[in-house]
């Protein structure tokens, strides 16, 4: 079988209009969400179910995190500071490092392997079990009444997972810095809070609402298009982890940059 | 919904509890902020050089956090430096914002070196005008670097001096030449030493000599004693005979001493004319009456004082002392007549001219040395002057010190302080010698004096200090207890 001379620039092309189509596709998934939550009807018994399983139900994995982050964050960088009898910068670089970074990024991730892949496997599984089309039948908008309520929860609690894994996540190191490495607490929270600015908090929880939008629309993308089966809703699921994760990364870069 | 709690309920708690905390670090964080509005105000300063500093940075007092840099901007060159300080603490106009450097990092912070109390306020926006930044860290280093440079080209030079066989030549030289010198110290002790023992001999045949003619000194003595013992016994005779006449002339005046005792007898019994004389009350009122008479007369004479004195003055810039002995007779109180001698070690003064001949033996040279000696001798010289007094000013006259001269003196109203002022000696060149002295007495017996001697010749006068010693008749007479009746006469 011989390959035609142009097929590799034929293969780029339809890989490359594939992403572009699929970057559209999540992006009005997103836009067509977001204007459907102030149309009614308002579907507010599915928004605190969402809310409930994204953020109630993520708590205790973020909890769990971000304590063991910043125990081990503080172990790591009292090796480093103690090199220059630095010991009291161990709580403000923890602390900020898990405002700014560690907080939104280790909480998106954490929420995108245990709800992303949820949402894409249950939308995906209405998908090809025409669960969608039976509503679409109902007259009822599929996006507005499956989509919606999971961004907007997904944006709401994103921030407030954040919020817990900070807290959890400074209250480990100071746990390790006082009682494991033996340096004074009040000190250490005096530099912390010394070095540590509002604006730090407020740009980690501002990242975490895009971390929490990018999830959800990704995850809700990738079930709603699923195809092919169950087969196709497995994939769907390993591809808005995977998806989800990158992007979060990504997107984190940006934010940065941009908001630092 | 009888599993226990909603949907929303779970929901609210979570959300509840989440809001709580991001409050509570909201306010921790912002201590000093209300929800991100910051306190305060704001005070503007500008420094050469911001090196370190960074919004956040630390503004403190007395090592006191009180602020924190709010911004840093970039004007005419220089750092603008925005602090924003608690609404409680003031600064005054004349205080001074200085850069520092905490911790082994070098970590920067602001203090603030507070001024005068009494200084106004800056007012919120206003600008702190006193700065001073931290040296640039390469400035110093360029510094230290010719510091150490300096430091290298000493060690340099000492390492040239004392080092290398020149140096180890020199250091040689050095020792040898202490060599030298110890070598002729001990030569020059050990002939002092010789010259000791030299002294030492002779007072030792000295004695030695004395001990040997000593019999002979005692053998002379003898021999005086028996040839005065000869010429006793040769004109013993005429001795006997003088004393029998002395026996007889004792005879006679026991006789005649009898005589006499008849004699008063008879007067002490108003016997005879005399007796009679003496023993009547008249004869004894006129008796009385030309003793008075007498008696005025004599004490005429009995104010004619004596008064011995002597005096020392110490002379500071001779160190040698000037002795005054001075005899005052004093016939009224406005007039007397001193004598007296004087002791002065520096008397006489003459010029003498050594010369002397050093044979080097290290350089092998011969010098010679000129030796102009003042030799200074002492001299007695004798004072004698008629003084006149006019209320308390004295004057006097006659020979001062073996040589013509004038005299001043100014006694205070109780005469126990005196200035005196004298001149004589007009031979002296160029000046004469002028004499200045205060003197004070001090329990009537005593003087103390002060003064300058020869104020005119600037290379030899001297300040002088002295003591001295002073006595009338009558102090003479109640210190040895004689004629103790003639001295109620004559005070009285």
């Amino acid at each position: 079988m011989t390959v035609h001379p142009l097929a590799p620039f034929e293969y780029i092309g339809r890989r490359f209009t594939a992403l572009l189509e699929e970057l559209g596709g999540i992006f009005s998934t997103f836009i067509q969400s977001i204007v459907l939550v102030f149309k009614p009807p308002f579907r507010v018994r599915l928004f605190f179910k969402q809310m409930e399983f994204i953020g109630v139900e993520s708590s205790f994995i973020v909890i769990l995190t971000g304590a063991f982050t910043g125990m081990v964050f503080a172990l790591q960088t009292s090796y480093a500071f103690r090199l220059f009898g630095a010991e009291n910068l161990i709580g403000p670089s923890v602390a900020l490092s898990l405002a700014r970074e560690l907080g939104p990024v280790l909480t998106g991730l954490m929420v995108t392997g245990r709800v992303g892949s949820a949402m894409a496997a249950e939308l995906g599984t209405m998908k090809v079990t025409e669960q969608i089309d039976a509503l679409s039948t109902m007259s009822i908008n599929p996006v507005q009444y499956l989509i919606t309520p999971r961004v907007l929860s997904a944006i709401i609690m994103l921030p407030m997972l954040t919020v817990l894994f900070d807290f959890v996540g400074i209250i480990g190191s100071y746990f390790m810095a006082v009682f494991l490495l033996g340096l004074n607490g009040q000190r250490f929270i005096n530099d912390t809070i010394y070095m540590v600015d509002l604006k730090d908090i407020y740009i980690g929880l501002l990242k975490a609402a895009v971390f929490g939008a990018i999830i959800a629309v990704v995850g809700c993308y990738k079930g709603y298009f699923a195809e092919k089966g169950a087969e196709g809703v497995g994939k769907a699921a390993t591809q808005a982890v995977v998806i989800s994760s990158v992007s979060i990364l990504i997107a984190d870069y940006f934010l940065t940059a941009l908001l630092f | 919904m009888n599993k226990g709690i909603s949907t929303n309920a779970k929901v609210g708690i979570f959300v509840a509890v989440v809001l709580l905390l991001l409050f509570w670090i909201t306010f921790q964080i912002s201590s000093g902020t209300i929800f991100g509005r910051l306190q305060g105000y704001t005070l503007t300063t500008v420094f050469d050089n911001a090196q370190g500093l960074n919004t956040k940075t630390g503004v403190y007092i007395a090592g006191i956090k009180i602020g924190y840099v709010q911004d840093i901007k970039l004007h005419d060159d220089k750092a603008l430096v925005t602090l924003r300080l608690l609404p409680n603490v003031q600064v005054e106009e004349n205080a001074k914002a200085v850069i520092r450097t905490k911790g082994l990092l070098g970590e920067k912070y602001i203090e603030i070196v507070p001024g005068r109390q009494q200084a106004a306020v800056i007012p919120h926006g206003g600008e702190i005008i006193f700065t001073e930044s931290p040296p640039d860290l390469e400035e110093l280093m360029n510094k230290l670097n010719g510091i150490a440079t300096d430091v290298k080209a000493v060690t340099q030079s000492l390492n040239d001096v004392f080092g290398g066989t020149r140096g180890e030549k020199n250091i040689r030289d050095v020792v040898d030449n202490l060599n030298t010198t110890i070598k002729h110290m001990d030569r020059l002790v050990t002939n002092t030493n010789a010259n000791l023992n030299r002294t030492f001999d002779s007072v030792n045949t000295f004695a030695y000599a004395l001990k040997q003619q000593g019999p002979d000194i005692l053998n002379n003595l003898a021999q005086i004693s028996d040839e005065l013992h000869s010429i006793i016994a040769e004109n013993k005779q005429s001795v006997n005979k003088t004393m029998e006449n002395i026996s007889q002339a004792s005879e006679k005046l026991d006789k005649t001493l009898a005589n006499l005792q008849v004699i008063t007898d008879n007067l002490r019994e108003g016997k005879g004319a005399i007796g009679k004389l003496l023993t009547d009350k008249k004869t004894e009122q006129q008796v009385t009456k030309a003793i008075s008479g007498l008696s005025s007369m004599v004490g005429g004479t009995s104010r004619f004082r004596t008064i011995i004195s002597y005096r020392g003055e110490y002379q500071f810039a001779y160190h040698n002392v000037k002795s005054y002995l001075d005899l005052r007779l004093q016939p009224s109180w406005d007039k007397y007549y001193l004598l007296g001698i004087v002791d002065d070690p520096g008397g006489y003064s003459s010029t003498s001219t050594t010369y002397t001949t050093v044979n080097n033996v290290n350089t092998g040279t011969v010098q010679q040395t000129q030796t102009v000696t003042n030799n200074i001798t002492n001299q007695l010289k004798i004072n004698a002057e008629i003084a006149k007094r006019i209320s308390y000013f004295t004057f006097r006259g006659g020979i001062i010190e073996s040589s013509g001269g004038i005299g001043l003196d100014i006694d205070s109203p109780n005469d126990t302080a005196q200035l005196s002022l004298e001149m004589f000696n007009f031979n002296e060149k160029p000046y004469p010698e002028l004499k200045a002295m205060l003197g004070i007495s001090i329990l009537r017996y005593f003087l103390l004096s002060g003064g300058m001697t020869d104020i005119a010749n600037s290379n030899v006068r001297t300040w002088f200090a002295g003591l001295g010693l002073k006595f009338d008749d009558q102090d003479l007479k109640n210190i040895f207890g004689l004629a103790a009746s003639t001295t109620y006469v004559n005070t009285k």
